[in-house]
């Protein structure tokens, strides 16, 4: 949805959500008839390009949380966050954080590196090790263990649009009080499961669980 | 964490000036801490007393340290001061034992503060923290920058904004909150290395949250 209104995109993103007992799996489906990014260096300005993006309070304190981003060439920003106040000139952006061992790759239907292309969409997925979570109440994570979490795509066009799982109400990201919920269910992935998730995912509410038991 | 030390951290209603000089009333009121070997808990080498008080605004730390031979060299904020001569404070306001701030400071009052995530023993300093409005003022009774004088001690004096720990529970505290911390001094002389500590660690190593003492603060004034 957009993330200052809730309304519906222009371009749309599914996101999908699994864990295991080392990773936290995360996949971003983008449609976008113009897929455009220029920087490939790890912790460069992704976000005044296209991105799409993860902030994980795995403590849910709405304090601290970690920052994912990639973009469609799969160069990768990775920063921890100390927000309060919500005042943005106090938050604090952690760029000398860097993950330990994330996995990550992108698959563009289309020409990223230029722009005003006839494109149709971009992928991402990435595997994020839970040795990242630092704060989390177990790793890995117990049956019912609930973190905060929220996914957001920056789509550059005629019309720039903020999109998000959780709307901000906003165009800023930084809201952590509004991040959605991540249940972790040792309820295994099946076929029927996935045509369920593919509904829900239609609503924005992922459906989490885990890839293997 | 039973055999954990605990402080209380008083109020105080008059105004400190940081400027490494404890001149202030409160500062005389509060019964200081001192500081043991980290490694095994003996007593140090050289008596190192830490003060602690708060206001609505700033938690307030001092540390006196005796020190017949005070050296330091590096004068860069976020310089790596551990490799000399230096007092430090952590605090991990959500007593989580994962994540905590870390201030060092040295006596040509070079500030280092660091947000240090821990866990499984393995630590990430990020450095890229850096608190706002942190005041800190040191008084040398000596000459830091001569290996050869004969100095007395040195004093460090810092005001830490409350708003900048921003896991606390509560900005400002609530009488009765309690945190963990520690507190630590690196003390080097020509024949000597000494690691101290409020809370020993164990292990010359000062970054074990689970052995943090518990800082509770108290409406009380000093």
């Amino acid at each position: 949805m957009r993330t200052e209104s809730g309304a519906v995109p222009e371009q749309p993103t599914h996101v999908r959500v699994l864990w295991d007992d080392e990773y936290l799996y995360i996949a971003f489906e983008c449609v976008d008839t113009d897929v455009w990014a220029t920087i490939d260096e790890r912790d460069g300005g992704l976000w005044d390009e296209e991105v799409v993006e993860v902030f994980v309070d795995d403590d849910s304190d709405s304090r601290t949380y970690l920052e994912y981003e990639i973009n469609p060439l799969n160069a990768l920003v990775d920063l921890y966050v100390l927000n309060r106040t919500g005042r943005r000139d106090a938050i604090k952006f952690m760029l000398d954080w860097n993950s330990s061992g994330i996995r990550h790759a992108v698959r563009v239907d289309g020409d990223p590196r230029r722009r005003g292309s006839r494109d149709r969409g971009w992928a991402a997925e990435w595997a994020i090790p839970f040795g990242d979570f630092t704060t989390a109440p177990h790793i890995p994570p117990r049956n019912g263990d609930a973190w905060r979490i929220n996914f957001y795509r920056i789509d550059r066009g005629d019309q720039d649009e903020y999109s998000a799982w959780s709307p901000t109400g906003a165009i800023n990201f930084h809201v952590p009080e509004r991040f959605g919920t991540l249940v972790f269910s040792t309820h295994t992935v099946t076929r029927k499961d996935r045509q369920n998730g593919g509904a829900t995912n239609e609503r924005y509410t992922s459906r989490f669980v885990s890839a293997d038991d | 964490m039973n055999d954990t030390p605990l402080v209380l951290c008083r109020r105080t209603t008059e105004q400190i000036t940081v400027d490494g000089i404890l001149s202030e009333r409160s500062w005389a009121a509060v019964e200081p801490i001192t500081l043991c070997r980290t490694d095994t808990g003996d007593a140090a080498r050289f008596r190192t007393e830490v003060r602690l008080l708060w206001d609505d605004t700033h938690l307030y730390a001092s540390f006196h340290c005796v020190d017949p031979d005070i050296w330091a060299n590096m004068v860069l904020r976020d310089a790596p001061l551990w490799e000399e001569e230096v007092v430090e404070m952590f605090l991990d306001p959500n007593r989580s034992g994962n994540a905590y701030f870390e201030f060092v400071v040295n006596p040509l009052n070079t500030l280092t503060d660091v947000f240090v995530l821990n866990r499984w023993g393995e630590f990430k300093p990020l450095r890229d923290w850096n608190a706002e409005g942190v005041k800190h003022a040191v008084v040398v009774d000596g000459d830091p920058s001569d290996p050869l004088s004969e100095d007395r001690s040195w004093t460090v004096e810092c005001a830490i904004p409350f708003r900048e720990l921003v896991t606390a529970p509560n900005i400002p505290p609530r009488s009765g909150d309690s945190w963990r911390g520690n507190f630590y001094r690196i003390e080097q002389g020509y024949e000597w290395m000494e690691y101290t500590a409020w809370s020993p660690t164990g292990e010359v190593n000062f970054h074990h949250p689970e052995r943090f003492g518990t800082i509770v603060f108290t409406s009380e004034t000093a």
